[in-house]
């Protein structure tokens, strides 16, 4: 794509100022099943987003098709956008500034016989972890990597690559005619690094304890939420520290800040550039450089999460959290590598089903525990003693 | 889309190969999406998706490549790869395709791009005003109008070349009520596979009344009480809860594998008498209905439960395989990025012969959910959970104090028996489905159904 011929387009359609992200994904997945390789998918597919100033208001388009002849019906249909859009919310790219990149990583390709091999090793060692495990029922190793560049007119002109290799499994195992599913992954920097007994051990004790569970009677208890479905609950109310629905009045923490929301023992941060996570950046999709927030300090919400817009509505500057949820989505305000930081206490874990409000229960913490784990995710917990929740059994 | 020259050299080239079967899905989608905050609209994005994804099987092996590349050198290095990884061969058959034409069972009268972006915008305006005229404590409007035209075209190994035209608009509406400093959120979406003359169908200040009706029923309610007792839930997004904790585990994606509770159960008795289920793409216009599948197969009603016995599973070509069954057109796909499985369209309970009121007799204590939340399963134990969006106590047999806050928590094979009533209310919703092909768009429905006893979670324990 002749990025130039794009910009030089957008001016002469009356452009004030234009901008193209792309996004290169390549992918390679194995797939194993019943002793023998199930499924191979691979990928290869650049997308390509515009977003364009023009008569004052932002415009997004984004299409898989960048062909020169695409360009003029690109722009027109811009244009048309604009006029279409109502609201008084300031908005702009963004210029150039001066940006610490992240160190190149190399990322290395492994042979498709290693990946079969090792995908054959674990399927064994799970099914000889414990004779009550009778399926794999999933098991991947998947290859991914991304280049991300964003150019525009006001001078950015930014690229970065990642790349993760993942192992994930999925077991079943049964007792009488109780059946229980557990699920495993890991992020694999290299093969020999890759110590299969201990993910094998921990997918087969995740897959068996839940085996015999006995249902509580209702009532309130103090309970342990596993990191993992923590993490999920924390993931799905995460958007509460965006600046985008605190200015929109629709965040419950839209009127908190430098209040007290939660329990003295959560503290939470956000750092894109976190050295422990596997996707990591130095800008966000915007191009504004990232940088480490503390959002919640022993309880007190310190710093809400703003792109370049909702930094505008607010008076403020943005945090560098300006991400698309993909490439063909607009930019939102969104957490990246975002966590409740770790206590020191290993606590022992029951598994249970609760029932609550999750701003309470984020007030109600007797202990956080020490088990944060990042894998391949981008928002992490570890596991946390509540003091009292509904649980909801006989 | 590619010519039928071209699609039959690449698909003779994958035959070059151990692959006893070669399928080339082409996509080529235009989507809009334009978002309003109260009545301003904000955000407008145009998306055009165009690619192939080429599948070749070997047996139960499949390998499967897609890309945005669509040049010949692309597409040849593509399916060479492909070839390499199932086996490749200096000889195989050559491919000779016939295009199969056939009748549109959805047709489009209005397509979204021919009309204004400012009739688009005024739709939503509509919405904000529906919401917002509800109740002064409604403070915010969010509302999404979506369309989407996505042309597919598919041929195989076999000969077959098919196409097909799929149109669908929605509109989404989210409300926001407040009162003393609490905010309580209510969302209304319908949606069909329309062009824009579904908006003569709905009236869009009534999709935002809806959404404010909710919030405002929630600002009020207590807290639910939690514990197993009888529910009533209402018809059509109701039918999420057979969607997910049903529906899901008849997919071939996890029967094929013994992964799913109700495996080895055809003919067998798994849910209650008064219970009769069907997976049917072909409803005309519907959200989930399709001409096709997209491994080309003309679409099908599917009988999945008659009379509480199991007739049919969904099931896709490589699953069909592995399970010495027919497709039953059930391979469906979120984009030409997704591998196709077995998934469903428009599924629901059929309607019974209890009246409303009947559903409601003899229930001391009890939970009615009026409208369902999301929720999620896993098909091979049938566990689900569900949240409730807009719930009411049962007490003595009558509807009385609204709740928030419950869920419903249980096993899908436990609660197809203990459906004990079927109303005769049926109605549908749409929704959007996500598994191991993606996300798809899919009618859930039912009439209102009572169920004997089922886990619901709350935070009262009264």
């Amino acid at each position: 794509m002749n990025k130039e011929k794009w910009f030089a387009a957008a001016k002469e359609a009356g452009f004030e100022n234009f901008e193209i992200f792309q996004e290169l994904n390549e992918e390679r997945t194995f797939t194993w099943f019943e002793g023998e390789l199930d499924t191979y998918v691979t990928s290869h597919v650049l997308g390509t987003a515009f977003r364009g100033m023009y008569e004052g208001k932002m415009v997004n388009a984004s299409t898989e098709d960048t062909s020169d002849d695409q360009m003029d019906d690109v722009l027109a249909s811009m244009k048309m956008q604009a006029a279409m859009i109502t609201s008084d919310d300031a908005e702009m790219l963004r210029n150039k500034q001066e940006i610490q990149l992240l160190e190149n990583q190399t990322f290395e390709h492994f042979d498709a016989t290693d990946i079969k091999a090792l995908l054959k090793n674990t399927e064994e060692k799970i099914f000889g972890f414990d004779k009550r495990i009778f399926q794999v029922n999933h098991l991947t190793f998947q290859e991914s990597t991304s280049k991300r560049t964003i150019a525009n007119t006001l001078g950015i002109d930014l690229e970065e690559e990642s790349g993760v290799h993942v192992l994930v499994a999925g077991a079943a195992a049964k007792e009488g005619d109780e059946i229980r599913t557990g699920y495993e992954m890991e992020k694999v920097d290299q093969l020999s690094d890759l110590d299969l007994d201990d993910f094998v051990k921990r997918l087969g004790e995740d897959v068996l304890g839940q085996l015999n569970a006995s249902i509580p009677s209702s009532g309130t208890y103090p309970v342990i939420i596993e990191k993992g479905a923590l993490t999920q609950l924390f993931a799905a109310f995460s958007s509460m520290f965006s600046g985008e629905q605190i200015h929109k009045g629709i965040s419950p923490l839209r009127s908190a800040l430098n209040q007290k929301v939660f329990s003295e023992k959560i503290t939470v941060i956000d750092d894109p550039a976190c050295a422990d996570a596997a996707d990591r950046c130095a800008f966000d999709d915007e191009g504004c450089p990232v940088k480490r927030k503390t959002l919640v300090e022993n309880g007190v919400f310190k710093e809400m999460l703003h792109s370049t817009k909702s930094a505008l509505a607010m008076n403020t500057q943005s945090t560098g959290n300006g991400f698309r949820a993909s490439y063909d989505s607009p930019i939102g305000v969104r957490p990246k590598n975002c966590w409740i930081v770790p206590g020191e206490k290993d606590l022992d874990l029951t598994l249970m089903t609760a029932a609550g409000n999750f701003l309470d229960l984020l007030c109600n913490v007797r202990e956080v525990g020490s088990d944060l784990k990042w894998g391949i995710r981008t928002i992490v917990t570890p596991s946390i003693l509540f003091d009292s929740v509904s649980i909801s059994g006989k | 889309m590619l010519d039928k020259k071209m699609l039959e050299c690449y698909l003779t080239l994958c035959m070059k190969s151990e692959a006893d079967f070669a399928e080339i899905f082409e996509e080529d989608r235009i989507s809009e999406e334009i978002s309003a905050l109260n009545d301003r609209v904000e955000k407008v994005n145009r998306t055009i998706t165009k690619g192939a994804g080429i599948r070749l099987y070997k047996g139960l092996q499949s390998v499967y490549g897609y890309s945005n590349e669509t040049d010949e050198e692309s597409m040849t290095n593509l399916i060479n790869d492909l070839r390499n990884a199932i086996g490749a061969k200096e000889e195989g058959i050559n491919v000779s395709l016939t295009r199969v034409n056939y009748e549109n069972r959805h047709p489009v009268r209005i397509q979204f791009d021919s009309v204004s972006q400012d009739d688009k915008a005024q739709l939503l305006v509509r919405v904000c005003n529906g919401a917002k005229n509800a109740d002064e404590k409604i403070v915010k409007v969010q509302s999404l109008l979506l369309n989407v035209r996505q042309n597919v075209q598919i041929s195989n190994s076999e000969g077959r070349l098919i196409s097909d035209t799929r149109v669908r608009t929605r509109i989404r509406a989210n409300a926001y009520a407040e009162e003393n400093g609490k905010m309580q959120s209510g969302f209304y979406g319908p949606g069909a596979g329309m062009g824009m003359e579904f908006y003569e169908t709905v009236i869009p200040e009534d999709i935002g009344k809806e959404a404010a009706r909710v919030a405002l029923v929630n600002l009020n309610a207590a807290d639910c009480p939690g514990g197993k007792m009888p529910v009533v839930i209402d018809n059509g997004f109701g039918g999420v809860i057979f969607h997910e904790a049903c529906g899901h585990s008849l997919e071939a994606t996890s029967v094929a594998r013994n992964a799913s509770v109700f495996a080895n159960k055809l003919g067998t008795k798994i849910a209650n008498e008064c219970v009769s289920a069907v997976d049917d793409g072909t409803i005309p216009n519907a959200w989930g209905s399709q001409n096709i599948d997209d491994e080309g197969n003309f679409q099908q009603k599917r009988q999945l439960i008659k009379d509480g016995v199991l007739t049919s599973y969904m099931i896709d070509r490589l699953n069909g395989r592995r399970m010495h069954m027919d497709s039953t057109s059930s391979g469906r796909r979120e984009s030409y990025q997704y591998e196709p499985t077995s998934r469903m369209s428009n599924t629901f309970i059929t309607e019974g012969n209890a009246t409303f009121e009947e559903l409601f007799e003899g229930i001391e204590k009890g939970l009615y959910a009026k409208r369902m939340g999301g929720g999620s399963v896993n098909p091979q134990t049938g566990e689900f959970n569900f949240s409730v969006q807009e719930g009411y106590l049962i007490e003595n047999g009558k509807i009385t104090t609204p709740v928030k806050g419950a869920a419903l928590i249980g096993s899908g094979a436990e609660i197809l028996m203990n459906i004990e009533k079927v109303c005769s209310n049926l109605s549908r919703s749409q929704g959007m489905c996500g598994s191991r092909s993606g996300s798809i768009p899919t009618d859930v429905g039912q009439p209102a159904i009572r169920i004997s006893s089922i886990t619901v979670g709350g935070t009262s324990n009264e």
